[in-house]
């Protein structure tokens, strides 16, 4: 059920969340400069793609208040509580690299 | 022209469509539904919009392929209101994608000459006049340098590949116009 597709589809939720946040709160007499250098005086959320703000908040996608602002491919790092025990995929991803090394494969 | 034969049959999908025709426009869905091409007096006209530069590429391999004439132009006509001064902007517009790296390798992967479209589009236009004056402007914007004292070191917005042919696009661009 939780697969690729849907975290995708998450994360581009939570991005236009973010996105939607910003541009709601946003003017300026400059305006904002997108990806092909147009200014916009009141930015919509498509004007944002392809810019930092976009990437940004496409990296420092979680959902849990603690890791807000972490990265990626580690929100829980150095956090040994609940998620201790759990079958993750960060585990996984570990033991697999684990065993290349062991093998010579990496 | 129907609009819907310019969207490629494997860009359909049956679940959740990314290439939809909404009024006027083809448009693709990324965050939310951007326009890509839309057709004039049996031309087709595409957006050089950064934002989806591999849609773009995709689209313009298929159109070569269909063997329809088509042209760039700028997203900002998308907008309804439009623009003053539009064979300025789309001069402007088609240069300044012409350096963006996604285009240039993008392009040159496809084996597509955007500087040849766009020579075409300007005597269509009856305005090769205004490229010289847009390409100054445009090749020193590319040409900026930036200097970090602390290190010493000289950098550039754009690739050394993208500078050193943009100082001999100018000629590039007279024998497009001759030939």
């Amino acid at each position: 059920m939780r697969d690729r597709a849907w975290r995708r589809y998450v994360e581009e939720r939570i991005v236009i969340r973010r996105l939607k946040a910003q541009c709601d709160h946003y003017w300026s007499w400059r305006g904002f400069e997108d990806i092909n250098k147009i200014s916009h005086q009141h930015p919509r959320i498509k004007d944002y793609i392809g810019t930092e703000n976009n990437f940004r908040f496409k990296t420092h996608t979680t959902t849990k208040w603690d890791t807000y602002h972490k990265v990626k491919y580690s929100p829980n790092k150095g956090k040994g509580y609940w998620r201790d025990g759990v079958k993750t995929r960060e585990k996984d991803r570990k033991l697999f690299f684990k065993i290349l090394k062991e093998n010579g494969l990496k | 022209m129907d609009l819907n034969s310019l969207i490629p049959d494997n860009f359909r999908s049956l679940h959740n469509p990314t290439w939809i025709v909404k009024g006027q426009f083809v448009m693709f869905k990324k965050y939310e539904h951007i326009p890509v091409c839309f057709t004039e007096d049996d031309i087709v006209y595409i957006f050089l919009d950064n934002k989806i530069p591999k849609q773009i590429i995709k689209i313009t391999k298929h159109l070569i392929n269909l063997g329809i004439e088509f042209y760039f132009t700028t997203p900002e006509l998308s907008n309804p209101k439009g623009i003053d001064d539009f064979e300025d902007t789309i001069i402007r517009h088609y240069l300044l994608s012409y350096a963006q790296k996604e285009f240039f390798y993008g392009f040159k992967k496809i084996e597509f000459d955007l500087i040849h479209n766009m020579v075409k589009w300007t005597e269509k236009e009856n305005c090769f006049d205004l490229v010289k004056n847009n390409y100054e402007v445009i090749n020193k914007k590319i040409n900026t340098k930036h200097i970090d004292y602390y290190n010493n070191t000289e950098f550039y917005d754009f690739d050394k590949e993208i500078r050193e042919d943009f100082q001999s696009l100018y000629r590039d661009i007279q024998i497009n116009k001759i030939l």
